[in-house]
């Protein structure tokens, strides 16, 4: 088991150390320590580089994905697009395209998506990060 | 029980997790190591999946922490309803293979 220490860390034990930053702050203090640990392990048994980042970029990329949708912002954020989206299709629908200004449709929407994201911030004031199975 | 306990079927990575400390606590190294090697490769997993899905699956009750005196190496281990459903899970999993055998026997 490899246990770095500030002078013996790799520049990509330093790397995924400021990437694991990305992470909600309530996940990071609960585990930053064992996957740090973790990292130093498998850079240790990694048959390669580019075979120890294919892992870590694939795992980086789908957890922190997973993360932001179980978050509460995450679940703002996809509140907003749907609503936006929706906004969209009505006006599409009554309106028909509107020559001209096509965009105006796509700006009413966004505004109104913004209006709700911010009541929803204010409900709720400061968003944390929830998990769940 | 806990009101969020996973319904069957489990995604591969927890059944994989279940499965991995059947028996014996592990740390996440180890853990990841052994799913590797229960898998034959085919469940590669890193920090991020596994620590995402043990959060949930120790709020489900399925499993515990151990060990925490190394915060680097905290040791988590099975309840009894981490082992209940992983029996369930390897029953349902048994009947699926014994159907899909009986089929692709009868073509």
């Amino acid at each position: 088991m490899s246990q770095p220490t500030r002078q013996n860390e790799s520049r990509s034990f330093r790397l995924y150390a400021r990437l694991l930053e990305l992470y909600p702050p309530a996940f990071l203090q609960r585990h930053r320590a064992e996957m740090l640990q973790n990292f130093a392990d498998l850079e240790g048994a990694a048959a390669s580089k580019p075979a120890l980042w294919l892992l870590i970029g694939k795992d980086l990329t789908m957890s922190l994905v997973s993360q932001f949708i179980a978050s509460r912002l995450g679940r703002y954020v996809i509140g907003v697009f749907v609503a936006w989206a929706l906004l969209f299709a009505i006006g599409y629908f009554f309106r028909g395209p509107t020559p001209g200004h096509p965009v105006l449709h796509v700006f009413v929407g966004f505004l109104l998506g913004m209006l709700s994201m911010y009541i929803a911030t204010r409900l709720y004031r400061a968003p944390q990060n929830s998990s769940h199975v | 029980m806990s009101k969020s306990e996973p319904p069957l079927p489990l995604t591969p990575a927890v059944f994989h997790i279940l499965l991995a400390l059947f028996g014996k606590e592990r740390h996440g190294y180890d853990i990841m190591q052994q799913v590797k090697a229960d898998s034959a490769d085919t469940v590669k997993m890193g920090p991020g999946t596994l620590y995402g899905s043990l959060d949930r699956m120790i709020e489900a009750g399925l499993v515990a922490r151990g060990n925490t005196q190394d915060p680097r190496r905290i040791y988590y281990s099975l309840t009894a309803l981490g082992q209940t459903m992983l029996r369930a899970e390897t029953e349902r999993l048994s009947r699926v293979a014994l159907v899909a055998r009986r089929q692709l026997g009868s073509v």
